[in-house]
């Protein structure tokens, strides 16, 4: 009885956030590393989000067209985009690039190199080592580049409180086949889901309500929060790993480069 | 819990790391695929001692030679002369 008292003193935002906390923690030890299924156990969380977003946006139509005016506004000036990335990108690809070609050179005339005095060879291998672990920085950051790009974000993963339908084609189109080579039969499968999407999204249109337009705004709004999140937190890691490699780069190749000169003119290590 | 500054700064051993790692792999592939090679002092002091020896024992040789050369030079006779052949059948044999 007093729980129930207590359950019932709660609002319902706090009725909801407690029942997420309840649900994740017994669904959350069950699931691995390889646990592909997760999507499925997360149902029971989804449904209880989308429970409590159904009830808050019960409001009146004004409210609603108000709220929707707010929220569109706001939304549009999120921004989505990393301004560092793609200069480090390009940076890596040059060094690649530039790379690739001093290889080449390389390959052609490392025999004339043994003509060098002993200290100008001991240079030459110095900026070599350092270009190469250059090459490796830009490899290294092009794959977490590529995975980050590949990412899977787990709203794309929900079925009532991902991306929200008016505004992305995974809750309103039908999967079909995207084979760039199809036959009479996957042509007209496709065309007949193509149709009965078609009138379910004018029947969405069509009848939709101001709480479904707020529901709606409100639930796009928030994802792209959170995918700005992701953009933002993937930049800062990508330019990170940059940073760290080339100093570490450069840094090594001071070093190399005294230790030559301190034992050119005494004794040295190299 | 809400994201801070604190989460995209830089972090000390993301760089220590990193030079751990550059200076690591320099020094190894310097040791190992390097082909310079800068005799030290002992050793260079070391190869120059046992080519003065070659040289001290070719410069003997050729002294050596150079001695019988002359003896041989004194026993020959100059050319068309007969006194130098009848020196040459008068100088007697060696003693065993």
């Amino acid at each position: 009885m007093t729980e129930e008292k207590a359950a019932a003193s709660l609002s319902p935002f706090e009725q909801a956030l407690g029942e997420i906390t309840r649900l994740a923690g017994e669904l959350r030890p069950n699931i691995g590393f390889w646990n592909s299924d997760w999507p499925s156990r997360f149902s029971q969380i989804e449904v209880s989000v989308d429970r409590f977003v159904a009830s808050q946006t019960q409001l009146d139509d004004k409210r609603c067209k108000d709220l929707v005016g707010v929220i569109k506004a706001r939304r549009e000036k999120l921004s989505l985009s990393s301004g560092i990335t793609t200069p480090i990108l390009g940076i890596c690809q040059q060094i690649l690039a530039f790379g690739g070609a001093g290889i080449a050179l390389t390959v052609g005339f490392v025999d004339k190199v043994k003509q060098f005095a002993p200290v100008v060879q001991k240079v030459l291998m110095s900026v070599g080592i350092f270009y190469g672990e250059l090459i490796v920085l830009s490899l290294a950051v092009l794959m977490l580049y590529m995975l980050q790009a590949r990412f899977r974000y787990p709203s794309i993963y929900f079925e009532k409180i991902g991306n929200a339908w008016p505004f992305f084609y995974y809750a309103a189109i039908t999967p079909v086949s995207r084979n760039p080579l199809q036959g009479g039969g996957a042509r007209f499968d496709a065309s007949v889901a193509y149709a009965k999407d078609y009138v379910r999204f004018c029947e969405r249109v069509l009848n939709e309500t101001e709480s479904d337009r707020l529901r709606a705004e409100l639930q796009q709004y928030f994802l792209l929060m959170s995918y700005q999140a992701y953009v933002h937190q993937f930049a800062l890691r990508l330019a990170s790993l940059f940073m760290y490699g080339f100093i570490g780069a450069v840094a090594t190749l001071i070093i190399m480069l005294s230790s030559i000169a301190i034992s050119y003119f005494g004794g040295g290590i190299l | 819990m809400r994201y801070t500054g604190l989460v995209g700064e830089f972090k000390w051993w993301g760089f220590f790391a990193s030079l751990a790692l550059c200076l690591g792999s320099a020094l190894l592939l310097f040791n190992r695929v390097s082909y310079v090679k800068d005799t030290t002092q002992e050793v260079a002091k070391a190869a120059n001692q046992s080519l003065e020896l070659e040289v001290k024992a070719m410069q003997a040789t050729v002294d050596r030679l150079e001695q019988r050369i002359s003896v041989v030079e004194q026993k020959v006779p100059s050319q068309g002369s007969r006194e130098g052949e009848a020196t040459q059948k008068r100088v007697p044999a060696p003693k065993k």
